[in-house]
């Protein structure tokens, strides 16, 4: 579920970004047996990414009733690429992850898996196909268990809507345990509400049961910093690591470096030069964008930057010949970007140069 | 026990946030030594055929900019050089003893990387008025071809277009609104004739046995800036 979001999270990124993330929650648990505990946990979250490149690191620790502990850590990086042009909506993908648990009592866990994935990305929906191969273990005993197979998922997002949803059937010990989950994610003001529901096969024979397990999580945000969060619904076992089910409502305070950005499809129209006596204007539409710069041979291919105008337009005083000019816009710190339906030109260094055609 | 443990679990599956951005871009650099050195016959070359040195040096520049390495600069500038050198000679072959343009050879290098034959290129030249630039006609016609227009018909409108003198900021609208065209599910030879009707532009007369060939050839005297 994570992985699926975060490949929409690449997708829109910047290529140089970093986020932290602290939450403090109080939760109540009751377990399949009916046992119901409290616990406080701290949960600190570090997101990195630059270029192709995400990494993120989360650890949590836990306090329980009356005198326990736990804690976790895990590990996720990506590298997306794209082996055919950034023009071309394919894209290769590999992602690792690990991570491990202990508990005051001793009992420990550990987790690794990996995955590679071919995405066909556009900027509303995407779809993957890829195969995973994963791993784990318990102090308890039973050596290490691994599965492998296929996935397959799909990503959407409509305004402040997006969602996704993955199929992965993993074969675990000579058993297939097919499993899909979704995910739809909404953001309204100050308001970030998640939902999500799963299904998971047991195979007969392998003593692991059928589950389907759902939930939904609400953040609210004070300010770009500060969010209060309530969580509740289920969650299923996790078969490698031989951890339970159960069921949970938390809440907490969240804070952060910066509130999660939603992704959001960045609108680039055709730039239009106006002549203003002897001087000129060149106007580009630019929506959700904070810097926007401009580069082309008129500039020795060196950023100029725009200055903001009204209603998302980007304005550059600047007196051009007629003619035809070759140009990048660089948004954000995205570079070497092609406004949709701006002419274009092969550059010679794997990408593309609109061309700004002066009458 | 164990099961407290999955509380922890749960926790830090259900808060995860989505990454956010920091935007953060980089100066441009300029070319380094071993660039320089590395161009400079080719640069001293392109300046001996008169061709446009500083489309040479650009190329170059936006090569350091993105951050490529000298021996790749080399590479496309080279290239860059070679299509420019097979433009300046289409072009002056057009027209002989006229001068040629540095616009007009870019512009037509470019059109003929695109899928333009130098055959349409030199007919531009030929049929279009005394003095014209051709850079924005030429750019339209590679981008006509681009988007699916047959060369011949892409030429021939073009053609016809400059003839018929009809302002450049008018044939640069003509590839946009194909494009539309197209999105709405016309396929291109259509698109190019909606947009010539919703431009209000004429289109060329239909010449028998022609394939986009050969219209109007040698009508013309040619030109450019020098």
């Amino acid at each position: 579920m994570l992985l699926a979001m975060l490949l929409l999270g690449v997708l829109s990124a910047p290529a140089h970004a970093q986020r932290w993330d602290v939450q403090a929650v109080g939760s109540q648990v009751r377990f399949d047996n009916n046992a119901t505990r409290g616990s406080f946990s701290l949960v600190p979250r570090v997101e990195y990414q630059r270029g192709p490149a995400y990494a993120s690191v989360t650890g949590l620790v836990t306090a329980f009733q009356p005198s326990e502990w736990a804690g976790q850590g895990s590990g996720t990086g990506s590298l997306l690429f794209a082996p055919a042009g950034v023009s071309s909506p394919l894209r290769l993908e590999f992602v690792g992850v690990a991570s491990g648990t202990v508990h005051s009592g001793g009992f420990r866990t550990g987790s690794t898996r990996g995955e590679v994935r071919v995405h066909l990305a556009g900027s509303y929906a995407g779809a993957w196909l890829g195969g995973v191969a994963t791993t784990g273990w318990t102090s308890s005993g039973g050596g290490l268990v691994s599965g492998v197979g296929p996935t397959a998922g799909a990503w959407g997002r409509y305004g402040r809507v997006r969602g996704s949803t993955t199929f992965t059937p993993l074969r675990i010990d000579g058993y297939w345990f097919p499993e899909w989950d979704a995910q739809v994610a909404l953001t309204a003001g100050p308001l970030d509400l998640t939902g999500y529901a799963g299904w998971r096969h047991g195979a007969f024979g392998s003593g692991i049961d059928t589950e389907s397990w759902g939930g939904a999580s609400a953040s609210f945000w004070l300010n770009d910093r500060v969010a209060f969060t309530v969580a509740g619904g289920s969650y299923p076992a996790e078969i490698l690591q031989g951890l339970p089910s159960g069921r949970y409502l938390t809440a907490g305070i969240r804070i952060a470096s910066h509130r999660p950005a939603v992704p959001r499809t960045r609108r680039i129209g055709r730039p239009v030069y106006e002549v203003h006596g002897s001087s000129g204007r060149l106007h580009f539409h630019v929506s959700h964008a904070t810097r926007v710069a401009i580069v082309g041979d008129w500039t020795g291919w060196q950023p100029i930057p725009l200055r903001r105008g009204p209603n998302g337009s980007w304005i550059l005083d600047v007196a051009l010949d007629s003619g035809v000019y070759r140009f990048n816009l660089v948004v954000d710190g995205k570079r070497w970007i092609v406004p949709e339906g701006v002419p274009s030109v092969d550059n010679g260094y794997g990408g593309k140069n609109g061309l700004l055609i002066v009458p | 026990m164990l099961r407290s443990l999955v509380t922890a679990l749960a926790v830090s599956t259900l808060l995860a946030g989505n990454l956010t951005a920091q935007a953060g871009g980089s100066p441009a650099p300029r070319l380094s030594p071993e660039t320089e050195a590395l161009l400079r016959p080719v640069l001293d070359s392109a300046a001996q055929d008169s061709l446009p040195v500083s489309a040479l040096q650009s190329k170059a520049l936006e090569g350091a900019a993105k951050g490529r390495p000298p021996a790749e600069i080399l590479a496309v500038v080279r290239g860059l050089a070679g299509r420019l050198r097979q433009a300046r000679s289409v072009l002056s072959q057009a027209v002989p003893g006229a001068p040629v343009a540095a616009g007009d050879i870019v512009t037509a290098a470019e059109a003929m990387a695109g899928g333009a034959r130098p055959e349409d290129v030199a007919r531009l030249r030929k049929n279009a008025p005394p003095g014209a630039s051709l850079e924005i006609p030429y750019a339209v016609l590679g981008e006509l071809v681009r988007r699916g227009v047959p060369v011949g018909q892409a030429s021939d409108v073009v053609d016809h277009l400059v003839e018929s003198k009809v302002p450049e900021a008018r044939i640069i609208e003509i590839p946009a609104r194909v494009d539309v065209a197209i999105r709405l599910g016309a396929p291109p030879v259509a698109a190019l004739g909606r947009a010539l009707h919703g431009l209000g532009l004429p289109v060329p007369p239909p010449v028998p046995g022609s394939k986009g060939r050969g219209r109007g050839r040698g009508r013309g005297r040619g030109g450019g800036r020098g």
